[in-house]
């Protein structure tokens, strides 16, 4: 690439008109200059600030200053992760914009080792990824709940754990069943949580699960033989993966 | 009056978070930062949201600041266009792109600017555009404020794009000539 070829493009990079089928070459290059690239990148910079003051300046609104440093004070002190836009007149309508603008004028800024940005692009489409399976998760768990046909069993917690309380919702049409739980103490590494449903005097294990931090816990189970002829729930504590038969302390349990 | 390392003296402090700074920041700079962003921007409640939006953004990512790949005032300058790129791609409601470049005289009071030398620096570009020929410094324009491709500009200005591209380097050769002294 030519010094003449590579410096227009320097230029529409910088201006964020740089097309997309130029992008990929003018990085190459960037990359392969090295320090003489970046240093071309430099100089076109300060030509680039230099023509931002051919704009008259303007004096801004007397309040604007006021509200951008009321703005820090609301924030942590020691923060980075401070927020603190105040709508002067009204709420931004594109906020998904005007981040990707975010995003892309720090490209600009950071040039050739924009890595970390990539990385925080990267990171904020797993977390969109991850949220839109966390909503779909939700939304079925909802609509199954709410399922007309779906029956409700309670369990209580055992004089082990008094506080603890657990439902089941279950579709007797195709045997899937989810259990929610609650107030159950974190256990140990190597320790879960194993849901039975007993027949009879025979149990079937179920499944097993964890809870969060605030003692929450979830488990589906998608498996009709589980509940066939059931008479009782009951949970217990176990070694973990789980047991066949219980052994371990009971937690919770359903009435008969 | 100060050199132009002052903003970079008060990136740094607001980087470690000094809001004081900041508040210094935005005096020595907020007039040009709305100069430039008012130029780009019809509506000037949007300009000053932009303006609000820069330094809320300058407080969060004055730590990035690197002086190795810009100075203080070009990082700034350029952080407030991109926003008000992003404003008005958002928005299409470009402003008349295509006006002339008004050259107006720049107060002689002494203000806080002046001590980040961003008054004397603004007259010397302004002069310096004015000297340029009126079809190198319209491109030029449509380029930085109108935020057209060098495509766009092309068929806004009824031109091929390599004269576009011809006139462009030579306006930005002949600026980086005449304010050799002021880049850094």
């Amino acid at each position: 690439m030519t010094e003449e070829r590579f410096e227009d493009l320097a230029l529409e990079y910088l201006l964020g008109s740089l097309s997309a089928e130029d992008a990929a070459p003018f990085e190459a290059e960037l990359t392969r200059r090295g320090p003489e690239g970046a240093a071309v990148l430099r100089r076109v910079s300060e030509m680039l600030g230099a023509l931002a003051l051919a704009a008259p300046p303007a004096e801004p609104p007397a309040e604007l200053r006021k509200r951008i440093l009321s703005a820090m004070e609301v924030g942590p002190p020691g923060g980075t992760s401070l927020e603190p836009v105040i709508p002067l007149r009204r709420a931004r309508r594109w906020p998904w914009i005007a981040a990707a603008g975010i995003a892309a004028a720090l490209a600009l800024w950071l040039g050739v080792t924009n890595t970390r940005l990539r990385d925080e692009r990267a990171r904020v489409l797993s977390d969109r990824d991850r949220l839109a399976a966390e909503l779909a998760a939700v939304r079925d768990t909802l609509s199954f709940v709410a399922a007309p046909q779906a029956s409700v069993v309670s369990l209580a917690g055992t004089e082990a754990e008094p506080r603890a309380h657990a439902r089941v919702f279950l579709d007797p049409a195709t045997g899937r069943a989810i259990l929610f739980a609650y107030e159950l103490p974190v256990l140990a590494a190597g320790s879960v949580y194993e849901l039975w449903a007993i027949a009879g005097d025979t149990p079937r294990p179920a499944g097993v699960f964890t809870v969060d931090r605030e003692g929450t816990g979830r488990l589906e189970i998608d498996d009709p033989s589980i509940f066939r002829d059931v008479d009782v729930f009951a949970v217990t504590v176990e070694p973990a993966p789980g047991t066949e038969s219980p052994t371990g302390s009971m937690v919770l349990i359903s009435g008969s | 009056m100060t050199s132009p390392e002052h903003i970079e003296s008060l990136l740094s402090r607001v980087a470690g978070r000094d809001s004081r700074a900041l508040g210094e920041l935005y005096d020595c700079t907020a007039r040009y930062v709305l100069g430039l962003v008012r130029r780009m921007v019809a509506d000037s409640d949007a300009a000053a949201e932009i303006v609000q939006e820069v330094y809320v953004q300058v407080w969060r990512t004055a730590a990035y600041f690197d002086p190795a790949r810009a100075s203080g005032w070009s990082w700034l300058a350029l952080l407030a266009r991109s926003r008000a790129v992003d404003r008005l791609r958002a928005e299409r409601s470009y402003r008349g792109a295509l006006a002339d470049f008004e050259v107006e005289p720049v107060a002689a009071a002494a203000s806080p600017e002046d001590e980040a030398g961003l008054a004397e620096r603004s007259r010397l570009v302004r002069s310096a555009m004015a000297e340029l020929p009126a079809e190198q410094r319209e491109s030029l324009e449509l380029a930085f404020f109108g935020c057209l491709s060098h495509s766009e500009i092309a068929e806004r200005t009824e031109t091929s794009l390599g004269t576009v591209k011809t006139r462009i380097r030579a306006a930005m050769q002949k600026l980086e000539r005449a304010l050799g002294p002021v880049l850094r």
